[in-house]
């Protein structure tokens, strides 16, 4: 479903901050991925997500090579993608409900589809009493839900999320992992950017080590291994 | 849980008529700059019902006729020149200055004479055009000096005056300060436009992520320019309106025009209000083609 072989990215003309990277996910994956701060997750998370494009090598995803894309047809790919950013970028000026449905609209769902759907998963994560709120007013928490409700409203083909537990207490997180388990259930692949040791330890999926812009080979979790031995 | 509620506070995906953002001005700028392109387009109205009013006056000119000592000679001359005046497209009336007129006309300057004898005097024809037919004035002299050799062609009415000057000069103000207003319009929403699209950068590109096409994204400003314009470009219309009237009703207490009254006609009044509904689906298209044009520029 995704992959990436011997790919590099930069920003504008500025320096390669990923090089040489070669991986593939299959679909309905679970990676983790991390590595020390600057070491380019969030810049992977943004190539994966098609905000980026390689300035080398070969990217193909959902069966599409990436860099003979045009501009229409990257949008379409887009909304095949879910992602949550470390910053949440919700809106302000619109409430939880907007926020959330936004994908859909843009899918060009109908308003009783999105009044069906968007109900339901808020109250699934616990916010149906701040579904008219506006992001100012809910605790950071509550904006990390909201923002990973936005990610998966639309039942994306390959969802990335950075830092998505960081904000989150111990219930919530389980609640999340359960989510994304169930997606990948769906055939959703799921990448999760963090810098939690604990969330790796816990959960028993595959890490991406990232360094100096090199992903390292993925190796399993200490919990997979533990369990497998 | 009010699901209907919720969706009706949504009103556009990018934050157009937020505090913080510069197109929330949009509305005041579109409502100051129609009322500008009325009030000065109003103004080239009133000078142009003004000027047309000047126009249908009925424009004087004078023939006069060399003095000659034979009164018989002097009366078939006469006969002649009305002869030809009457015959002539776009003359109204032609009729001779009598003597007893004239000997007022030049009292002044040469004290009570009897002209008759001291003195002869050339005799004039008070000709009255009308404007509408177009008299070929040229032409008509050539032909008065055909039967009367001397003969010349006063034109009494052809210099303006200065009321009928301003009017010419407001005409052209008005029209082009109107245009200049409305083209002022359509630079200010381009402008902030432009602006708050660079301020978005974040959140185009968050909309981008979800698969957002950028007609998608222009239509947004689209739609807030047109919602803008929509209330903008009747408040300024309807302000203008007001300063119009009163500036009608004013002029009028004040006698500000002379003999010439200042109005505005229906059509006038029409045309009036047609520039806040080309305002706004002008200021809607540029607004989408900037937003079209901005987008394109973004990685």
């Amino acid at each position: 479903m995704l992959r990436l072989d011997h790919v590099a990215m930069r920003y504008g003309d500025g320096p390669e901050v990923l090089r040489e990277l070669n991986l593939a996910l299959p679909r309905g994956d679970f990676m983790f991925l991390m590595g020390p701060t600057g070491a380019g997750k969030t810049s992977l998370l943004r190539l994966l997500g098609l905000l980026q494009m390689p300035s080398q090598g070969a990217f193909t995803l959902f069966g599409r090579d990436v860099s003979t894309l045009k501009r229409d047809d990257l949008t379409a790919l887009r909304r095949r993608i879910g992602m949550v950013f470390q910053d949440v970028r919700l809106l302000d000026h619109l409430s939880a409900f907007d926020n959330v449905a936004l994908p859909l609209r843009i899918n060009g769902g109908q308003d009783d589809q999105i009044g069906g759907l968007v109900p339901e998963m808020l109250a699934w994560l616990g916010l149906s009493a701040v579904i008219d709120a506006k992001p100012p007013s809910l605790s950071t928490g509550q904006r990390q839900l909201i923002a990973v409700a936005r990610a998966i409203i639309a039942r994306p083909d390959l969802l990335l999320c950075d830092e998505p537990t960081s904000n989150l207490d111990g219930k919530l997180v389980r609640r999340l992992m359960r989510l994304f388990a169930q997606l990948c259930k769906l055939g959703t692949t799921v990448v999760v950017a963090t810098h939690s040791e604990d969330l790796v330890e816990r959960y028993p999926h595959p890490i991406l080590r990232l360094a100096g812009g090199r992903l390292m080979r993925p190796v399993p979790a200490p919990a997979a291994m533990a369990a497998a031995e | 849980m009010n699901v209907g509620k919720a969706m009706r506070l949504r009103r556009f995906d990018l934050p157009l008529d937020e505090a913080a953002a510069l197109t929330r001005f949009m509305p005041w700028t579109i409502a100051a700059l129609v009322y500008l392109a009325v009030l000065a387009l109003a103004v080239a109205a009133v000078a142009d019902g003004a000027l047309r009013l000047y126009s249908l006056r009925a424009r004087l000119v004078t023939v006069t006729l060399p003095a000659v000592p034979d009164t018989g000679q002097s009366a078939r001359e006469i006969a002649a020149a009305l002869g030809v005046l009457h015959q002539t497209r776009g003359v109204t009336s032609a009729t001779l200055v009598s003597p007893a007129e004239l000997e007022q006309l030049v009292e002044p300057w040469l004290g009570d004479v009897d002209t008759s004898i001291e003195l002869p005097l050339p005799r004039l024809i008070d000709v009255s055009l009308d404007p509408l037919a177009e008299p070929d004035l040229p032409a008509l002299k050539e032909r008065l000096q055909e039967v009367v050799a001397g003969a010349t062609l006063g034109i009494e009415a052809r210099s303006r005056d200065p009321a009928e000057r301003m009017a010419v000069f407001l005409r052209a103000w008005g029209s082009g300060a109107g245009v200049l207003a409305l083209l002022g319009s359509l630079l200010a929403v381009a402008l902030i436009t432009r602006v708050s699209l660079r301020a978005q950068v974040q959140i185009v590109e968050l909309l981008r992520s979800m698969g957002a096409p950028d007609s998608y994204l222009a239509r947004q400003f689209e739609r807030y320019t047109l919602w803008s314009g929509l209330r903008g470009g009747p408040v300024g219309f309807l302000l203008a309106v007001l300063t119009i009237l009163a500036l009608l009703y004013s002029s009028r207490e004040m006698e500000l025009a002379g003999s010439v009254q200042l109005e505005l006609r229906p059509l006038d009044w029409l045309l009036l209000a047609c520039v806040p509904v080309v305002s706004v689906l002008l200021v809607t298209a540029v607004a989408r083609m900037t937003a079209v044009r901005g987008l394109a520029q973004l990685p």
